[in-house]
């Protein structure tokens, strides 16, 4: 068995890789100390002009934070709403198991456009959401502000992000042995205490793990912002894809790519951290 | 008390459920809406938007596009993910966790970051923003998709089985055809499915790189920022329909393992 | 002519030398056991014959060519792996005839062959099935089958027997040796066991941390071991430390014996097989120990001595001899020099 094969077997993937993969993300690195011309286009001229742009205008750091904290939100309401459906199918189930997985999955691998599209359809003025509660007479005009603004965003993320979050949080609960809970229970401990004691420690990994993943979602998203953000709604995506779009300045709108990138790395890095700290399997 | 408790928790977890599940639904019903207008209740029921969808020209362009695309980026990443799998199985090389990670990049970046990178470089190439770029943003990242399931694949399989065909005169080609790639079949079917219907779906890196022609995700993420048609709500459903019929079959496929 | 030559081979992973400097000489037509514990370094010589492994340094010879750096699908030379290894997608028929495929035979030659190597095994009933619908057994018979039907030189097998139980194992042991009888080839077995070895090999090698301690047939190795390592691992042995007075005594217990031997060293180690230590009458210059078990153990007894320097011997007696000893009783016992090994401590 040759050794030559070794490396020729790897030599298309890498070749890939790295034209169509290093390449462009190191470009992107170089773009973020350029300039432009007057006419848009882009010149060698190195500075730190974008960076600088970015922690001193309020428009860029104040989105940046903003949509931080709305990728808190999102994470968290994903992991409340997970944290019942996964710890019903781990051990209320007994039979189908596989089913209600399948169910969990299913949506993460649908259409973004279709499940962000539905919330169009249910939040909108004449939309199910208004109607029903203009016929059950809880208000007479159609609430706006559910539909076109960040809260509908938010909501939206939530929505799709909510599988992702879930199925980390399954896991691990399904790799707690029920005898771990059988021995907290025989040495003494209710069964509130047995849920914070024993196993909500044990799921911590795949909260932090859903939950990081919800935050870096949420961090490049820039669709659900175009698509039920209303005038106002900015996430940092956004003004990534309104830079290399309508305002053309490729430049700093790598800059903010940058930014994104190392705040993703970090959150990354952090997440694994932890996991390795508190493995337990 | 405890049945009180009992209540809560399948209480809140159909109720995510329902959460989960219920907007699908909703695009469902109205998609037979005979109404252009989206209001509630829904008065009369039809199967028009269904077949106004068929008429709509630059709409079946694009999911002639997206078809093109998806297949074409599926067999360009099988072609590369297959034998780099098998590679990265068998041997060791310097940097190889580090190169598994480089490979993961598409997957683990927002897909923002990917799309206006390539898009910043590909000119350099001599790519312009074209169907050509978007085919390669998409093998890009189906490659992870390839590599991963597909080596998680191999780690399951008895490494004595190419011994032994070696051992019976099978050289390393042969033996791949022969031996290994008939015992990783499921897992490279599941991965095909796989692929395609997430490049059938991808839209951060594609908006970046198309020019004109448009994918189907793309044409219809233009026609929800301009409204709400019923159209969409028919291709919605229909995506929906097609998207977890393969995802289905792709699932048992790797069940089957 | 030897069929198979291992020349001054060397083998090392990382810092560990697992094979050193071990030559071997394989006879055409035998069968011929290679033996030790695990860790000896027995598998990985197997697999440099097999060609899965490249010696460090050294030649490997089939038929006087040296085959050392040919991949294992350019040798003549097929294995029969320990989890057997077939192939999941294929019926019984398809993995036996894989190997036909590679040699260029006709579809109805492959055929007629394959045939003929489920007869050998008596697998003709399970043609078409596939391996997973079989037991450790019948896996086990087609994994020969499949091995020996491209007709090889030599027939490499890697503790085939390791995975089946007690009484198959028996059975297959008794099967192996039939075929290896009714094929003439050439096998060259691997395993631990060392009754399964002495059972079915014509010659044993007994490895031990990458040397051959000892190559001999079965009576030889269990009758005359040459270290003290292969007298400690083939079959029971007592192993006594005793002083040695000249070239021609030794002392145990206070009392000299004479035998003929050339240990250097003032202490040596004393080897007799615990069935060749026997009962004496009691006299000024015997022997004494008091027996302080006895154990029965089906066709033998087992006495467990303890003399008065706390030494332990074991006798073995068939157990059609009348059993006339009790426990606790001192007995003389008697170790004839012609049974006897003395080795370096």
């Amino acid at each position: 068995m040759k050794k030559a094969n070794k490396y020729i077997l790897l030599a298309p993937l890498l070749l890939w890789l790295f034209l169509f993969l290093v390449l462009p993300y190191c470009f992107i690195l170089t773009q973020s100390v350029l300039t432009t011309d007057d006419f848009g286009k882009v010149i060698y001229h190195f500075n730190l002009d974008s960076y600088i742009k970015i922690f001193t205008n309020p428009l860029y750091y104040e989105t940046l934070t903003r949509t931080f904290i709305y990728a808190i939100i999102v994470a968290l309401a994903c992991i409340l709403l997970s944290l019942p459906l996964a710890y019903f199918i781990a051990f209320k189930v007994q039979k189908h198991k596989s089913f209600y997985y399948t169910l969990i999955v299913l949506p993460f691998w649908m259409s973004y456009i279709v499940r962000a599209y539905a919330w169009k359809i249910i939040l909108g003025e004449q939309g199910i959401f208004n109607s029903s509660l203009m016929n059950l007479g809880i208000i007479d005009k159609p609430l706006r502000f559910v539909l076109y603004s960040d809260f509908s965003v938010i909501l939206c993320l939530i929505y799709i992000f909510l599988p992702f979050v879930c199925i980390p949080i399954y896991t691990s609960f399904e790799q707690i042995s029920k005898s771990l809970v059988e021995a907290s229970k025989d040495l003494g401990a209710n069964s509130w205490k047995t849920f914070w004691k024993v196993i909500f420690p044990l799921i911590l990994p795949g909260v932090i793990s859903g939950g990081t993943l919800a935050l870096v979602l949420t961090l490049g998203d820039f669709l659900a912002a175009s698509l039920l953000g209303g005038p106002n709604t900015l996430f940092i995506s956004n003004i990534v894809q309104n830079l290399f779009g309508t305002s053309n300045d490729k430049p700093l709108g790598s800059a903010v790519g940058v930014v994104l990138l190392v705040l993703v790395f970090l959150l990354l890095e952090f997440s694994s951290r932890y996991e390795k700290k508190h493995e337990t399997q | 008390m405890k049945k009180i408790r009992a209540f809560i928790i399948s209480f809140s977890a159909f109720s995510v459920l329902w959460f989960l599940y219920f907007p699908i639904l909703i695009i469902i019903w109205f998609s037979f809406n005979k109404e252009s207008v989206s209001s509630f209740p829904i008065e009369h029921y039809s199967l028009d938007w269904y077949v106004k969808l068929f008429h709509n020209k630059s709409m079946m362009q694009a999911v002639r596009i997206s078809f093109f695309i998806a297949i074409s980026s599926t067999i360009a990443a099988l072609i590369i993910g297959i034998p780099s799998a098998y590679a990265l199985h068998k041997y060791n090389y310097f940097g190889k966790n580090l190169l598994l990670k480089v490979i993961l990049l598409p997957i683990t970046l927002p897909g923002i970051v990917t799309g206006v990178a390539m898009l910043s470089f590909f000119p350099m190439l001599g790519i312009p923003l074209s169907l050509t770029a978007v085919l390669i943003g998409h093998t890009t990242f189906l490659i992870a998709i390839m590599i991963t399931q597909i080596l998680a694949r191999f780690k399951k399989l008895d490494p004595y089985l190419e011994m032994a065909a070696f051992d019976l005169g099978a050289s390393p080609l042969q033996a791949f055809f022969k031996v290994i790639l008939p015992n990783i079949k499921t897992a490279i079917i599941g991965a095909v499915l796989l692929s395609l219907v997430l490049s059938m779906d991808e839209i951060p890196v594609t908006f970046f790189l198309i020019s004109r022609e448009n994918t189907l995700p793309i044409e219809i993420y233009g026609m929800m920022r301009r409204g709400i048609t019923p159209e969409v709500n028919a291709v919605a459903t229909l995506v929906f329909l097609v998207s977890s019929t393969a995802i289905f079959m792709s699932l048992k496929f790797n069940k089957e393992n | 002519m030897s069929k198979l030559e291992l020349k001054a081979i060397n083998k090392s992973f990382g810092s560990s030398h697992i094979v050193n400097n071990l030559d071997l000489q394989i006879m055409d037509g035998e069968f011929l056991t290679i033996l030790g514990p695990s860790g000896c370094g027995k598998t990985t010589t197997l697999r440099m014959i097999a060609g899965f492994e490249m010696p460090d340094s050294g030649q490997v010879l089939l038929s006087n060519q040296d085959i050392t750096h040919l991949p294992p699908y350019k040798r003549n030379v097929n294995t029969v792996f320990q989890n057997y290894a077939l192939f999941p997608h294929l019926n019984v028929e398809e993995n036996i005839a894989f190997g036909l495929h590679q040699l260029k035979m006709s579809k109805s030659e492959i055929n007629k062959r394959v045939d003929e190597m489920l007869e050998l095994v008596q697998m003709e009933a399970f043609k078409t099935r596939k391996p997973f619908e079989m037991s450790g057994g019948q896996q086990q018979r087609v994994a020969i089958a499949r091995a020996i039907a491209p007709d090889p030189e030599i027939l490499l097998l890697d503790e085939p027997l390791g995975a089946l139980d007690l009484k198959l194992r028996k059975q297959m042991q008794f099967e192996l040796k039939q075929l290896h009888k009714d094929l003439n080839k050439t096998f060259v077995y691997v395993t631990h066991d060392q009754e399964e070895a002495l059972t079915m090999s014509d010659r044993i090698a007994v490895m031990n941390q990458g040397i051959i301690e000892q190559l001999s047939d079965s009576q030889t190795l269990y009758n005359h071991p040459k270290t003290k390592f292969v007298a400690g691992f083939i079959g029971e042995a007592n192993l006594i430390p005793v002083k040695t007075e000249n070239k021609s005594s030794f002392t145990f217990e206070d009392k000299t014996f004479d035998f003929n031997h050339e240990i250097s060293s003032a202490t040596a180690i004393l080897f007799i097989r615990p069935e060749n230590v026997s009962f004496d009458s009691v006299t000024n210059i015997s022997l004494i120990a008091t027996i302080e078990d006895v154990i029965f153990v089906g066709n033998h007894r087992k006495y467990k001595l303890v003399t008065a320097s706390g030494q332990k011997i074991i006798k073995t007696e068939d157990s059609s001899v009348a059993l006339t000893k009790i426990i606790g009783q001192s007995v003389a016992i008697y170790l004839s020099p012609n049974l006897i090994q003395i080795y370096n401590s």
